[in-house]
C-alpha cells in the first residue's frame, strides 16, 4: 500500500514538472519575430520649437514604423515598429540627428513593469504562468 | 368497444391540437425574437461579418472587432502620450512580455478582448480581473494606487479622442463612452 502511494505520488510530481516546464517552454520570453510590433516612447526637449504634425511626417516616412502620435502639449512622442526590422535606439539617433535635438527614449524597468497596466496580465493563467516561471 | 371507439375518436382531434398549438407557439416565438431583438453595440460596431484584416491581409476578423481594435490602438498611442494617466501603462513600453509578444500587443489584445465582450460580442472572452478587481491594489498588486475620479475622466477623454481618430460617429461614440461610465463606480476607489 506505501509502495502504491509512493509511485503515484512520484508519477504526479513527475508530471507536474513536465506540465510546469511546458508552460515553461511555451510562454519564455522569446525573440520577436516579423509580426511582433512594439511600442517606444522619446521625450522631445520642451523648449525645442519643434512642429508636432512635421515630426509625425518624419516618423511615417521612416522604414519600419508603422504609426506614431506626439502630443504637443506634453513633448511626448509614441510610435510603433518592428523590432525586427528596426532599433528603436537608432530611431532616436536619427532623430536627434535630423532635428538637432537631445530626445530621450524612456525604458521602463523591471520595478515599473510590475505596477500599472490593470487589464494586462491579471488573469489566473499569467499568475500561475508567472509562479512557475519563478521557479526556473 | 365504445370506449376504445371513443378513444379513437378523440385522439386523431387531440393529436391535431397539440400539434397545432406548437406550430403557432414556434411561429409566435420566431415572430417575437424578430420583433424584440435590438442590435447590439457591438453589432452596430460592425458586428461578427467576415472582413480582411488590415494589419494581416492573409487573415480574416470579424468588422465589430476590427472597429474596437482600431480605436484601443488609437486610444492607446493617445494615453501613452498622455502624462496625466500614463504612468499606469508603462508595461506598453516593454519590448517582449511572454513569447514573442510585446507589451503594446498583450495590452492592445487584452483591451480589445475586454472592450469586444463588454458590447456584446459572442465570439470572444475576456479573461482578465473584474473591474473593481483589477483597479484595487489589494487584489491587483500590479496597480500601484487608487485611481482617482480624475484619471477616469482623463481615460475618458483619451478614448474618445481615439474613437474621433477612427472616425466613429458621434452617436457610437456616445453609447461607448456611455458603457464605459458605468465602470467609474469600479475603477475609481478613492
Amino acid at each position: 500500500m506505501i509502495r502504491l502511494v509512493r509511485w503515484t505520488a512520484g508519477v504526479s510530481g513527475l508530471l507536474v514538472a513536465a506540465l510546469a516546464l511546458h508552460v515553461y517552454w511555451v510562454t519564455r520570453p522569446g525573440k520577436p519575430d516579423a509580426h511582433t510590433l512594439a511600442m517606444a516612447r522619446f521625450d522631445l526637449p520642451s523648449r525645442a520649437p519643434l512642429d508636432s504634425a512635421e515630426v509625425m511626417g518624419w516618423f511615417s516616412r521612416q522604414p519600419g514604423l508603422t504609426h506614431a502620435l506626439v502630443n504637443p502639449r506634453t513633448h511626448i512622442a509614441v510610435f510603433t515598429y518592428y523590432p525586427v526590422r528596426v532599433s528603436a535606439d537608432s530611431v532616436l539617433a536619427h532623430f536627434n540627428q535630423a532635428y538637432g535635438v537631445r530626445a530621450s527614449r524612456v525604458v521602463p524597468g523591471e520595478e515599473d513593469l510590475l505596477s500599472g497596466c490593470p487589464v494586462a496580465g491579471t488573469s489566473r493563467t499569467y499568475r500561475v504562468v508567472q509562479s512557475i516561471r519563478r521557479l526556473f | 368497444m365504445i370506449t376504445r371507439m371513443k378513444i379513437r375518436n378523440m385522439f386523431l382531434p387531440a393529436v391535431c391540437l397539440i400539434l397545432g398549438a406548437a406550430w403557432m407557439t414556434s411561429c409566435k416565438k420566431d415572430h417575437n425574437d424578430t420583433m424584440t431583438a435590438t442590435p447590439t453595440l457591438y453589432d452596430s460596431l460592425g458586428g461578427t461579418a467576415m472582413v480582411s484584416d488590415p494589419a494581416n491581409p492573409s487573415m480574416k476578423i470579424e468588422q465589430g472587432r476590427l472597429g474596437i481594435r482600431s480605436v484601443v490602438d488609437s486610444t492607446i498611442f493617445v494615453i501613452a502620450a498622455d502624462t496625466n494617466i500614463n504612468g499606469y501603462f508603462k508595461v506598453l513600453l516593454s519590448e517582449v512580455t511572454s513569447g514573442n509578444t510585446s507589451g503594446f500587443q498583450a495590452l492592445e489584445k487584452n483591451l480589445t478582448d475586454f472592450f469586444c465582450v463588454a458590447t456584446g460580442a459572442r465570439n470572444f472572452t475576456y479573461s482578465g480581473k473584474n473591474m473593481h478587481d483589477a483597479h484595487d491594489p489589494a487584489t491587483n498588486p500590479r496597480m500601484n494606487g487608487k485611481a482617482a475620479s480624475d484619471d477616469f475622466d482623463s481615460f475618458l477623454v483619451d478614448l474618445v479622442a481615439g474613437a474621433k481618430k477612427n472616425g466613429l460617429p458621434d452617436n457610437l461614440i456616445g453609447r461607448v463612452g456611455a458603457l464605459v461610465e458605468t465602470l467609474r463606480s469600479q475603477v475609481v476607489q478613492r
